[in-house]
């Protein structure tokens, strides 16, 4: 753990000024964040030329600040756009889309899940209220 | 025992000193979250004593789009999105989190009462999915180079 946090603040410092300004830069030109949460679809091309840009690092540097990246295979549009057709990152297909349908349509009998849904229940019975929890610090 | 408050983010709250270690967490909350709450992009619930903020997370209606191999159209599952969690550094390890996700369950399990919501899921960081995986979500699919989407099935 102690290593993990080191580790991690050593990361954090190798990221200078200029390379968070980059990527806000990204973040902000590209403005294709799907949602509040920095999920990135880029174009594939938009992709490669950033890759060439930063030499492979802003991907690793977009990640570690908690981004998530999805690459659009290259089609007709070069203009960096892109419809909402044309996201692809909440379609789930091949064996996951299956086994996910399948769970859905025939879920198993799950008692971990039944009994941590009825905690949650117990503990917040109107969660559109505040609520006040004890907590033990 | 410290008395804390689960409710909703309002504008009255102090920000400032929320830290969770991580940066894009940290400018959410404090640069985003109430302004995409305003324009119902997001909710986001804080757990607070007073006016100071020891965690949030955000939450959206939204669905899982399906395409099946033998099926011509897409199959969706409505739920809800828990977009983002945090808390801060100084309460980590608490149980804060725990009583967050709690929160975030009983609240998708009212919205189902009333529209359709089967699951709620959440795409998390490759080191939390244990957590999730405890919390009795399953893992769907990998949807970045280090986030995987689990969900909870709420039937």
């Amino acid at each position: 753990m102690k290593q993990e946090q080191c580790l991690s603040k050593k990361r954090e410092k190798e990221h200078t000024l200029r390379e968070k300004e980059w990527l806000i830069a990204y973040y902000t030109e590209l403005t294709l964040t799907k949602s509040y949460f920095m999920e990135l679809t880029i174009p594939q091309d938009y992709f490669v030329t950033y890759e060439k840009l930063f030499g492979g690092r802003i991907v690793d540097k977009a990640v570690d600040h908690g981004a998530v990246i999805n690459v659009l295979e290259s089609n007709d549009d070069k203009s960096g756009s892109s419809t909402e057709t044309e996201l692809s990152d909440d379609v789930i297909t091949g064996e996951d889309a299956v086994r996910f349908y399948e769970l859905i349509t025939s879920p198993p009998k799950d008692t971990l899940r039944e009994r941590i849904i009825e905690e949650a229940l117990q503990r917040f019975p109107n969660p559109e209220e505040p609520t006040d929890v004890d907590i033990d610090l | 025992m410290v008395k804390f408050t689960i409710g909703m983010l309002d504008s009255k709250m102090a920000l400032d000193r929320f830290n969770c270690g991580n940066d894009l967490v940290n400018r959410f909350l404090k640069e985003k979250a109430y302004d995409q709450q305003q324009r119902k992009l997001t909710k986001v619930y804080v757990i607070h004593r007073g006016a100071d903020v020891f965690g949030f997370y955000a939450i959206a209606c939204s669905s899982l789009r399906l395409r099946l191999p033998d099926m011509t159209s897409e199959f969706r599952v409505p739920g809800m999105l828990l977009g983002m969690i945090g808390v801060d550094k100084r309460y980590q390890g608490k149980g804060i989190s725990k009583h967050l996700i709690d929160h975030c369950i009983s609240l998708s399990k009212s919205i189902g009462k009333t529209i359709a919501c089967r699951i709620l899921y959440v795409d998390a960081l490759g080191s939390m999915v244990d957590y999730y995986e405890k919390l009795a979500f399953r893992y769907i699919s990998k949807t970045g180079s280090d986030r995987h989407r689990l969900y909870l099935d709420l039937l």
